[in-house]
């Protein structure tokens, strides 16, 4: 108590030439104009897709880097658009496919895909496996928005399927960890899927194996 | 003021935090160059002198509804260092809260300690947003912690703004220290 006593006495014996408390609620008051006046409008369109999917894969486990437990399942059949609205599907053509499941806000999809097109641009794919793309987990408000500005600057080729507010495609292939690989047999059925940052050369490996 | 307003708000905040706990330390280190630096931070010290306590309750008041309002008005989820950071702010608003009431010098240590684990968490989560690698490789699809939910002025993420309020509030109750030393 005597403390207090002291803390007393100093701050009523001392003038305050400082008015401290005045100046954060001055400051905060000023913080919040600017706030308001300089946000503006940033107000963002969404721009998800209208992709028709059937199928279910089995949900991906999570904390699993590659994982087989959907293996031998029918790959889902995807009807969509990209974002020019330009109909793109995934469906059991007799050929195999490797679908990467992209969220414009994940930084190793960030990191993933220049990797890829890097690949692809210097001769890379393998021959007889179909790349797709889902553009997926979209966020109006969060980084990296829109995807299709993300996709178009980092010069994507592969085909984007656009998915829906739901993430019904993403949720149809098991909703694994991004990136997310799913691949698929020529014969329509689900080889392996891998979640998280693969690098091209384990892409290349799996996507040779495929039958 | 809708959402873009109140982040841009909580990151001027968050500026004007670091802006006060750079002007704390270097007030506080000019006070052990000599007498007109000693005759500064007397001046400026004391100013605070009283209100130190409410101060770090205003800071941790302030931390507190904002991470509310994000989670529970925007509906961003809080990934699990969001949730560490919030353990270690939550309670400092009723401690520093009751010890300002009380005038209760006691409560620095108590407070200094919360602080530190909450700055330390929240300096940690924000290296891995920036170095994703850190934290393993995938985004998980619910709640990332490697993934800022928005990014303001290219550095200012949300535990960007909770590591400013810690440090604001260490600076705070050093001020409260250096005080009742005097």
């Amino acid at each position: 108590m005597t403390g207090t006593t002291k803390n007393q006495q100093q701050s009523s014996g001392k003038s305050r030439s400082i008015p401290v408390v005045g100046i954060v609620f001055a400051v905060v008051a000023l913080l919040a104009v600017i706030a308001v006046v300089f946000a503006g409008n940033t107000e963002v369109g969404s721009e998800y897709g209208e992709p028709q999917v059937s199928g279910q894969l089995t949900p991906a486990p999570p904390n699993t880097i590659a994982d087989t437990e959907a293996t031998g399942e029918t790959a889902p059949t995807v009807i969509g658009q990209d974002f020019d609205g330009n109909e793109v599907r995934i469906e059991n053509d007799g050929k195999a496919k490797a679908i990467v499941f992209l969220a414009h806000w994940c930084p190793h999809c960030q990191n993933e895909v220049p990797a890829v097109q890097e690949w692809l641009d210097s001769g890379g794919g393998v021959e007889g496996v179909d790349m797709y793309s889902v553009a997926t987990a979209m966020n109006p408000t969060g980084d990296n928005f829109p995807s299709s500005e993300w996709l178009d600057r980092e010069g994507w080729t592969v085909p984007v399927i656009v998915d829906d507010a739901d993430d019904s495609v993403y949720r149809a292939h098991g909703s694994g960890g991004f990136p997310f690989w799913v691949f698929v047999h020529s014969d329509g059925t689900v080889a392996v899927r891998t979640q998280g940052s693969t690098p091209v050369a384990d892409l290349q490996q799996i996507m040779q194996a495929l039958q | 003021m809708d959402f873009h307003s109140m982040r841009l708000f909580f990151a001027l905040l968050a500026l004007a935090a670091n802006a006060g706990t750079i002007g704390i330390v270097v007030i506080g280190f000019a006070g052990r160059t000599g007498p007109s630096g000693h005759a500064l931070r007397e001046r400026v010290f004391g100013a605070f002198r009283g209100v130190e306590l409410w101060l770090g309750f205003a800071v941790a008041t302030t931390a507190t509804l904002g991470s509310l309002y994000l989670s529970e008005i925007v509906h961003l989820i809080p990934c699990t260092y969001c949730w560490y950071q919030r353990i270690a702010m939550y309670p400092l608003v009723v401690i520093l809260g009751i010890a300002a009431l009380r005038k209760d010098p006691g409560i620095r240590v108590y407070a200094t300690a919360l602080a530190v684990i909450g700055a330390a968490i929240a300096f940690y989560h924000r290296i891995v947003q920036i170095f994703p690698e850190i934290n393993g490789s995938a985004c998980s699809s619910s709640v990332p912690c490697t993934a800022a939910y928005f990014t303001l002025f290219g550095f200012i993420t949300i535990p960007y703004m909770a590591l400013s309020g810690f440090l604001l509030i260490l600076a705070l109750l050093y001020v409260d220290r250096s005080n009742s030393d005097a």
